[in-house]
């Protein structure tokens, strides 16, 4: 499973409508869900939401790598399931943590697998970010993809030399992730040197005011989806207050009679 | 013997296969070269053989051992990759331990790790390193580094993914050595590699690849007069070969010549064994 774990992070340029809308008005409304998000405390609600954005996810083409990343975090899953039931004692209501980390990945992968970082650099450097802080972020964005993949080629070169990772008590486990740790740590540090040397010789000098050979415009559609999702948003948030599961169970009850 | 049998294989679901119909036998003590263009699908090939991939369809045998059924460190003990740029994979604080890694992993006792710890440093040159850390080596002195601590299990297939990526012409001397050193032991060794003059001064039996197919099976020596073939496959002739057909072309010579002595021979007699 680990060996795979960077594919889940890679943005794939497709030409879905949500690959097309801006990443400001992406931005504004994954900020909403979340928001959202938090404040919901019922499953079926944050349920709907799911449903929502897992739809969103199909149309940008993003719902297998979604998939596949819940399944490599399902033990996760699990661990919060378990500590939150054996402290509720409830499991209607451990669910609910768990459900909300669900969603605050499908939200993040909604944005993260439909968005260039390049525009999403575009997007940090318009909410006026000093350049510093948006350029770290976007190479750090950029980065995960190669890094992952070097995590990859150091699993296979030391499985190879006969590291055997699933044996031995947890101590032992642990002190053989030592091999896969520092190669990466030393072959990041020299990334991190060369992007550095590449990013001076380039010019590239924060003090400096920008242009952008590409530039972010708004459209209407852009609006629409933002619209669209805030209305979502406002109606789910206002049914919250008068449906909640126990009334729809008791709704279920009445219907059986 | 490995056996690869009707090989696809796709990283991801979409079926769009990176290795097709991939069929292939390499005997005992053999000297093979995969060749071919970036992303033919070579890498992805000889991971198959230690079983760190596993076939999408097909099969592949390590004597007669379907590498489904056995787990990598299992397969490693017989097939020692080497990958590409291995000196990413050094982690330990003395060139000692780098080498007894794998032996400690593979179970060894500790005298018989400081015996072929000992023996394998001694052979590449690399014994009076023991207690330096892998990471003062000089380039050439890593690669060999990261060679011996695979060699130093004693695999009986050896596969080497671009071994001379990076290295200056005496780490190829050094290297052709090696190879001539694992194969005259009776190891199999498998080259991966797009060095064509590299190939040029081995002459193994070559497997060209472009596009996950193997395009040809055979001797390097007869590949390297077809410039076409090569060219498919994101290749050009040795240089050897490309002077072998501009005088074939001008109707100079009508034999071909095989090593850069034989050419120099030519010439000289084409030249009337005149000296200039
Ligand atoms: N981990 C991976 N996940 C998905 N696709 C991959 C992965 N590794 C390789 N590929 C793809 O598989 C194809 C074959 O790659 P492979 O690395 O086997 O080629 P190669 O012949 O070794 O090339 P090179 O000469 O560049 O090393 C390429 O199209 C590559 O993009
Ligand atoms: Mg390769």
């Amino acid at each position: 499973m680990m060996r795979n774990i960077h594919e889940l992070f890679k943005y794939e340029s497709l030409n879905t409508p949500l690959h097309n809308i801006d990443p400001r008005s992406k931005l504004a409304t994954i900020f909403i869900y979340l928001v959202l998000t938090i404040i919901l405390g019922d499953i079926t609600h944050l349920l709907i939401i799911l449903i929502i954005i897992l739809v969103q996810l199909a149309v940008g083409r993003a719902l297998r790598k979604f998939a596949k990343g819940l399944l490599t975090l399902t033990p996760f899953l699990v661990l919060i399931l378990i500590l939150n039931y054996l402290s509720l004692g409830s499991v209607s209501a451990s669910l609910v943590p768990v459900f909300r980390f669900l969603l605050f990945l499908a939200i993040m992968d909604l944005f993260f697998l439909t968005t260039d970082p390049d525009d999403f650099a575009l997007t940090l450097e318009s909410l006026r970010l000093p350049l510093t802080v948006s350029l770290s972020f976007s190479l750090a964005l950029r980065f995960i993809p190669t890094m992952a993949e070097q995590v990859n080629e150091i699993v296979e070169a030391q499985l190879s030399r006969g590291l055997k990772l699933d044996q031995g008590n947890f101590f032992a486990r642990i002190k053989k992730y030592i091999p896969i740790l520092i190669p990466i740590i030393i072959l990041s540090i020299k990334r991190s040197i060369e992007v550095a040397e590449s990013l001076e010789i380039r010019g590239v000098d924060p003090s400096i005011k920008r242009v952008h050979y590409v530039a972010l415009k708004l459209s209407t559609k852009d609006i629409i989806y933002f619209i669209i999702n805030l209305a979502i948003v406002v109606v789910v948030y206002l049914i919250s207050g008068y449906i909640s599961s126990d009334s729809l169970i008791t709704l279920l009850h009445f219907s059986k009679i | 013997m490995i056996v690869v049998e009707n090989l696809y294989f796709t990283y991801g679901s979409q079926g769009d296969y990176v290795l097709k119909d991939i069929n292939l036998e390499i005997g005992e003590g053999e000297l093979l070269a995969i060749m071919g263009d970036n992303g033919a699908g070579k890498t992805t090939l000889v991971k198959h053989f230690n079983g760190l991939l596993k076939p999408t369809l097909g099969h592949v045998y390590v004597d007669d051992i379907d590498t489904r059924d056995v787990p990598v460190s299992e397969l490693s003990r017989k097939v020692g990759m080497i990958f590409q740029y291995p000196e990413k994979m050094f982690f330990s604080e003395r060139v000692w331990d780098e080498v007894a890694f794998a032996l400690r992993n593979f179970g060894y006792d500790e005298s018989s790790i400081s015996r072929l710890v000992q023996k394998i440093l001694n052979i590449f040159w690399l014994w009076k390193y023991r207690d330096s850390s892998p990471f003062i080596l000089s380039g050439g002195e890593q690669r060999r580094l990261a060679i011996a601590s695979v060699l130093v299990w004693n695999p009986k297939y050896i596969v080497m993914d671009e071994p001379t990526a990076g290295q200056d012409a005496v780490q190829r001397e050094i290297l052709l050595q090696i190879i001539n050193m694992m194969v005259s032991q009776g190891k199999t060794v498998i080259l991966v590699t797009h060095d064509v003059e590299f190939v040029a001064e081995i002459r193994p039996r070559v497997i060209l690849m472009s596009n996950g197919e193997v395009m040809y099976d055979g001797e390097a020596t007869r590949l390297f007069r077809n410039p076409d073939i090569l060219e498919n496959a994101g290749l050009t002739q040795p240089i050897l070969f490309k002077l072998e057909s501009r005088l074939r072309n001008l109707g100079l010579i009508e034999e071909g010549f095989n090593t850069i002595d034989e050419a120099a021979k030519k010439i000289v007699s084409l030249l009337g064994g005149k000296h200039l």
